[in-house]
């Protein structure tokens, strides 16, 4: 059977990369005793996937994992077994069994959604927010390899929108491509002026009926 | 505490966060109350490093154990990291509760390899302590050190208040009593320390005058009050009831040993004349199968981890070591948690047990034969044959295993450029015996690695004596066996930085006055000098000569039976006899038995040590 989980990845252990956070499930899953499948091979190790890897530093709410147990279990057990087991910084949060033909987490996703605490002028920064909405292409700077280019991030933002006073980024997070909320963090500050802001990942997304939905209610309903 | 958002924001830029941070699954919290004692490990490299380092998570979990006492954890800063935090003016803190190492009552240093020794320097800088115990008045925590290299801690002398010689488990307890006890009345720092010098293995390197002779060498130890001439190496009697934590930390990084590593033997019988932990961790002690199987198991539950290593010198010497391996491989079948057993020896080496292991996991097979030659194996006294070698690797190949390793080491006392090409001509006969096994019988590529160590004098072993060869030997002796391997196909040829080994060499058989050294070395920026791509060779070469000193006098000079050794301080319960006459067997190539096979007599059981 196939289950998913979602959970925290907070404090000290948003400083672990994604490597690392796959050895701490390997480890939390012999912990919990779950009948999780082994890999074949000379060194069997445990089948998990995850949905995204999230950037070292950033904080979550809503990392989500799957894997495949050898028996039943029942979602609540497993929950349980899991929350026990994790490490501390890491937190499971809720459980769902994924039935036979139901899509991989990671190929389900669509986009990553940021919850960002802003330290400035509001006004400014919802000027910022409307006129990059308004713009049918948003060139910004980016870094990779020690190179940096000029690429269009427009068409990976799906929307920003205000919660309360924290602004909401849904950006682009797929195997297709990932767009990470500095580089538009960083542009709004470009429009806005500097101001301080700190993000949390607060949820990931597939595509629903009627747009956006989360992501491991949309595995949990198959094909 | 120090300024976490400030801390938040170094390490958002910096290299490897997770270093910083603690917070891991088996960290120990507990809950600061006054009178409580609090003790720091600090170990001087990397987290990667010092987490696999199972002398500190004994110590560490041992001392916590304890109800008024809380001990944490500090290491070394990566360079970038040291930066970062001097730029901030934050001190160097502890993993647990973001103390700054300054408000400690005690920090313990591990000290288990001499290129470590920069950093225990920069880690007492970064908590904003003066380098020296001199200058270190009443206030200031008690810095203290162990493990392999306080056998001759003289170069670091002047830098601690005290050693701790040999095992920590029941003397680091009986230090923090005594230092409780001193802290409650009230007395001072250099009471405390005369007292503590009344511990057995505890040895103040303050309550020592030295002299030295006009040719350079020591002339004399002059004892303050009460302290011991010598200072005896404690060890625990009853082994297999020690401490052992079966709840370890688990690491988030990948750390060098990543893994549960249960001790199954301290000590070794073998004797190996080159071979320090030989002499200096006498005598052998075991832990029955019994206790290590549900040691492993408690401690696989406990952490989740998927491997299993059983540590010691000499494993393949261990009296159960089948029972053991058969047991725990019976008992993780079908887990995925495998089995390491490290630093076999080769005669102990028996084919029905390694196809077991290669039940659990196809690890490689790693043998030390240490020299070239027969003739210089007996001379290190390393008993094991070339007939020992070809057969055990027959037997691997014909069990399917691909790849084997070898150790080896250039530079040992007696040795000729025959002796160096000899390890080619192992390479090549290993090569044969390859192609001599029936194709479906053996791995699909014949993988050789070829690892040559340089060869460092050590004190209390038989070659403590010993010159080591010059830079220039070492590196015509790499020079030619490089070429001789080049036409043995399949062989992968490593050796190690000759100036590492030159440098090492300096500072295992120094004195005191190497300190100004290793001060200038610090200043100069020298950190991780272990690490290849830190290692700066003109620094330290810098810093020797600023400090007036001649290294050849500590690495490549013969010494006299009769001159005194700056580590003689030190009684690791070894006869400086018996050495001497070890070394002079070993001039006549004559090998030393296993002493399981009977008492050679080195002094250990007349120390009141073995049993």
């Amino acid at each position: 059977m196939r289950m998913a989980l979602e959970f925290a990845k907070t404090g000290a252990a948003r400083y672990i990369s994604h490597l690392d956070l796959q050895r701490a499930f390997f480890r939390a899953i012999r912990r919990s005793g779950l009948p999780v499948k082994l890999s074949e091979g000379f060194t069997p190790h445990y089948v998990v996937s995850f949905a995204s890897a999230l950037a070292v530093g950033m904080e979550s709410v809503a990392e989500c994992v799957e894997m495949v147990l050898s028996r039943d279990v029942a979602t609540d057990e497993f929950l349980l077994r899991m929350a026990k087991a994790l490490p501390p910084g890491l937190e499971a949060r809720r459980a769902v069994r994924l039935p036979q033909g139901a899509p991989k987490l990671m190929a389900a996703l669509r986009f990553a959604e940021y919850t960002v605490e802003v330290d400035g002028d509001r006004e400014a920064i919802g000027r910022a927010v409307q006129s990059v909405l308004a713009e049918t292409r948003v060139m910004v700077d980016k870094r990779a390899k020690g190179v940096t280019k000029q690429v269009d991030i427009r068409g990976m933002i799906e929307d920003i929108s205000w919660r309360d006073d924290k602004l909401v980024l849904r950006l682009a997070t797929a195997q297709e491509g990932t767009l990470r909320p500095e580089l538009v963090m960083d542009e709004l500050c470009r429009r806005a002026g500097r101001f301080s802001w700190s993000a949390v990942r607060t949820a990931l997304l597939a595509d629903g009926p009627n747009g956006p939905m989360d992501l491991l209610e949309r595995c949990r309903a198959g094909k | 505490m120090i300024d976490t958002n400030r801390l938040d924001d170094i390490l958002s830029r910096v290299s490897k966060p997770a270093r910083y941070t603690g917070g891991e699954l088996g960290e120990i919290k507990k809950n600061i109350h006054a009178g409580m004692t609090r003790f720091a490990f600090c170990f001087p490299d990397v987290y990667e490093v010092g987490m696999s380092h199972l002398g500190t998570s004994i110590l560490y979990h041992l001392l916590n154990t304890l109800p008024d006492v809380y001990a944490e954890r500090c290491f070394a800063p990566w360079p970038d990291m040291e930066q970062a935090l001097r730029e901030a003016g934050l001190p160097l803190y502890s993993l647990e509760t973001k103390t700054p190492l300054g408000e400690f009552d005690i920090l313990g240093f591990s000290l288990s390899y001499e290129m470590s020794y920069t950093n225990v320097l920069a880690m007492l800088a970064l908590a904003g302590l003066p380098l020296r115990a001199a200058d270190r008045g009443e206030g200031f925590p008690l810095v203290l050190a162990g493990g392999g290299c306080t056998v001759n801690p003289e170069p670091m002398a002047d830098f601690f208040d005290l050693f701790v010689i040999g095992e920590g488990e029941e003397v680091l307890v009986e230090l923090i009593e005594l230092y409780r006890r001193h802290r409650r009345a009230g007395t001072d720092r250099h009471a405390f320390l005369r007292a503590a010098a009344g511990i057995e293995g505890i040895y103040v390197p303050s309550l020592y005058d030295v002299t030295y002779n006009a040719d350079g060498t020591v002339a004399e130890y002059t004892p303050k009050g009460d302290a011991p001439a010598a200072v005896r190496k404690r060890i625990v009697r009853n082994f297999d009831a020690s401490f052992y934590p079966t709840t370890p930390i688990v690491p988030y990084l990948g750390v060098v040993h990543d893994r549960v590593t249960v001790e199954v033997m301290r000590g070794c019988t073998r004797g190996c004349r080159f071979c320090q932990a030989g002499f200096i961790c006498r005598p052998v002690r075991e832990r029955s199968a019994d206790t290590l199987i549900r040691q492993a198991q408690e401690a696989v539950k406990n952490t989740g981890h998927e491997e299993v290593s059983m540590c010691s010198l000499s494993t393949g010497d261990y009296s159960e070591i089948g029972r053991l391996v058969c047991t725990l491989s019976d008992a993780f079948a079908g887990s995925g948690v495998s089995l390491a057993v490290p630093s076999l020896r080769l005669d102990s080496f028996e084919s029905e047990y390694a196809a077991k292991l290669r039940e659990v996991r196809n690890t490689g097979l790693t043998f030390a034969p240490e020299a070239g030659t027969q003739r210089l194996r007996d001379i290190i006294n390393k008993n094991i044959t070339e007939d020992d070698i070809f057969r055990a690797a027959r037997e691997a190949f014909e069990a399917g295993q691909n790849g084997i390793k070898l150790y080896f080491m250039i530079g040992l006392p007696g040795e000729t450029m025959e002796d160096v090409l000899g390890i080619a001509d192992i390479a090549a006969r290993l090569r044969d015996i390859y192609y001599e096994v029936p194709k479906e019988k053996r791995g699909p590529k014949f993988k050789l690695t070829v690892s040559v160590a340089c060869f460092v004098p050590k004190p209390h072993t038989p070659f403590q004596w010993a010159a080591q060869d010059s830079l220039e030997a070492l590196a015509e002796k790499q020079r030619r066996l490089k070429d001789a391997l080049r036409p043995v196909k399949g062989v992968k040829y490593n050796y190690h930085d000759a100036r590492t080994s030159f440098l090492e060499a300096v500072f295992a058989r120094g004195d005191r006055r190497l300190s100004a050294v290793l001060e200038t070395a610090y200043e100069s920026g020298c950190r991780f000098d272990s690490w290849l791509e830190m290692f700066d060779f003109d620094k330290w070469q810098a810093a020797v000569a600023a400090a007036g000193i001649d290294p050849g006098f500590y690495a490549a000079r013969e010494r006299q039976y009769a001159e005194t050794l700056p580590w003689d301080i030190i009684d690791i319960g070894v006869d400086k006899a018996y050495l001497w006459k070890e070394k002079q067997r070993s001039e006549q190539a004559a090998t030393t038995p296993d002493c399981r096979e009977g008492c050679t007599g080195c002094g250990l059981m007349k120390a009141g040590l073995c049993p």
